[in-house]
């Protein structure tokens, strides 16, 4: 549990997260997205582009974390990074880190086969996570009588995080070499 | 090798209960917050406070790369834009010479009248260090906080228009909440007809007016501004123009230029004097001067001081 790869991976993992964060709240797109008024191709491109909100690549980036060094990311670090997260952005504090911190834990250390098909079911697996967490927080946000996000931004959300995860895992291969690990090697 | 099965045997129950107490912890804030949030507000504000300053030296480069990057896109077309300002500036000059002789026309009127403005209009500008929201919360971050002398629901704009109202101060930052925001009410008078109405956020650019008594003399493109109702704002503030989204909405088409947002003026807000009571009788000095001075004379006991009910 304290030998240098994992405590190498827990500050690789805390960077990220904290760059993660930091481009998140450049003050750049303090506009929200447009109501298009004229129709025209740009407009509408735009428009629609504008209303599907970022996916949580926070989470995005937790979740192929842990199902591929499980020991790097480990929970209280998790929690850190979400609840920082909740914090700055304006909502609920505490349920959308507690949500996503189920979540990775669900992951955490999944056995997935090598090759395409394993990794189609660990898509698959992340997309049914993300379309749940946007459904839980739904309905304990209106059970607790908090104002929740509309209800078809907030899928939209989950379904694009859902399509970008591939991305994120390549780009974590690429950029940190984080591959799944080999059956030998399953528990660093 | 041998080492693994035993590494296991203790590292997964402690990582378990590293992440049960992590959740829990989440859960518990949650339900902190739920039950009384101003505490925990004041916690998320402190915290925003001692993170946010310290991730601005990183964040202040890239906000000024990623704007040349969309300053340089607008180079392509220059030309154009360049013969657009120049008719403009034609435009405003006429403009600009009308409105001098108005202010002065103006000035001359509040003189003969002694007209006193609001003196609420001071402000106190801060730069905006981070965009806080979420993509279903609209809020930026202040440099500026109670140590400036910052307070709750203050107003916010940019140069021209309304932005939004200061909610959540700290020590070094303060929370602007923008009238895009879901939860963002202000109530605003429209120009020419005089009505009163409410600028409601949806997560748009583009906030909806509501509670509009007559549809009918509201046309596109009157002015909006703040009406003061409520004492939260200050009256006669910009906020924008009406405008007919396509889901047939009126809308409010905002002055403030909210895809820029770097720095904001803050005005001060003082709590509005309010004139409690009707004015008392001025009386000579040795008469009763108080209602219950009054009735305990006629009960035919004179009070020996003054006693004020």
């Amino acid at each position: 549990m304290g030998d240098l790869a994992a405590w190498t991976g827990r500050i690789a993992f805390a960077c990220v997260a904290v760059l993660i964060l930091t481009l998140a709240a450049l003050p750049l797109g303090t506009n929200p997205s447009a109501v298009p008024s004229e129709a025209s191709p740009i407009t509408l491109v735009r428009a629609v582009a504008g209303r599907l909100p970022g996916p949580d690549l926070l989470l995005l980036v937790a979740l192929a974390w842990v199902v591929r060094r499980p020991a790097q990311a480990p929970a209280p670090l998790a929690a850190i990074a979400f609840l920082l997260r909740d914090l700055l952005n304006g909502g609920p504090p505490g349920l959308g880190a507690a949500l996503d911190l189920l979540a990775t834990e669900r992951m955490r250390g999944k056995r997935f086969d090598a090759g395409v098909p394993g990794f189609l079911s660990e898509w698959g697996r992340v997309a049914l996570l993300l379309v749940l967490l946007a459904l839980a927080e739904q309905v304990i946000l209106s059970l607790l009588l908090v104002q929740a996000p509309p209800l078809g931004p907030a899928l939209a959300r989950a379904l694009g995080g859902a399509v970008l995860y591939p991305v994120v895992v390549a780009v974590l291969r690429v950029l940190l070499g984080l591959r799944s690990p080999r059956p030998e090697e399953a528990r660093t | 090798m041998a080492r693994k099965p035993e590494k296991q045997s203790y590292a997964r129950p402690i990582g378990r209960i590293f992440a049960v107490g992590a959740i829990g912890l989440c859960l518990l804030i949650f339900v902190i917050w739920r039950i009384d949030s101003p505490r925990v507000e004041r916690l998320r504000a402190q915290i925003v406070d001692r993170v946010v300053p310290n991730m601005d030296w990183a964040m202040a480069p890239m906000t000024a790369a990623a704007r040349m990057v969309g300053d340089f896109q607008s180079y392509a077309r220059i030309y154009e834009q360049n013969r657009e300002l120049r008719r403009e500036l034609q435009q405003m000059q006429a403009w600009r010479e009308a409105a001098l002789q108005l202010e002065q026309q103006n000035a001359r009127l509040l003189d003969l009248n002694n007209v006193r403005l609001d003196p609420r209009f001071t402000w106190i500008t801060g730069r905006v260090l981070a965009d806080s929201g979420s993509p279903f919360r609209q809020s930026v971050l202040l440099n500026v906080g109670a140590r400036d002398g910052i307070g709750d629901g203050w107003a916010a704009m940019d140069g021209l228009g309304l932005v939004g109202r200061i909610s959540g101060t700290g020590q070094r930052t303060a929370r602007a909440i923008l009238l895009t925001d879901a939860t963002s009410r202000v109530p605003v008078t429209i120009q020419p007809s005089g009505q009163n109405a409410i600028i409601q956020g949806d997560n748009t650019s583009a906030p909806v007016i509501g509670f509009l008594e007559d549809d009918a003399v509201v046309r596109p493109g009157d002015r909006i501004v703040t009406s003061g109702d409520g004492d939260v704002f200050p009256s006669g503030v910009l906020v924008g123009q009406v405008a007919v989204g396509r889901d047939g909405l009126r809308r409010a088409r905002l002055s403030a230029d909210m895809d820029r947002l770097e720095f904001l003026r803050v005005l001060r807000a003082r709590p509005a004097e309010g004139i409690e009571g009707a004015g008392r009788l001025v009386l000579p000095a040795g008469l009763p001067q108080t209602r219950d001075e009054v009735d305990a004379e006629i009960a035919g006991e004179a009070p020996e001081d003054d006693v004020d009910g």
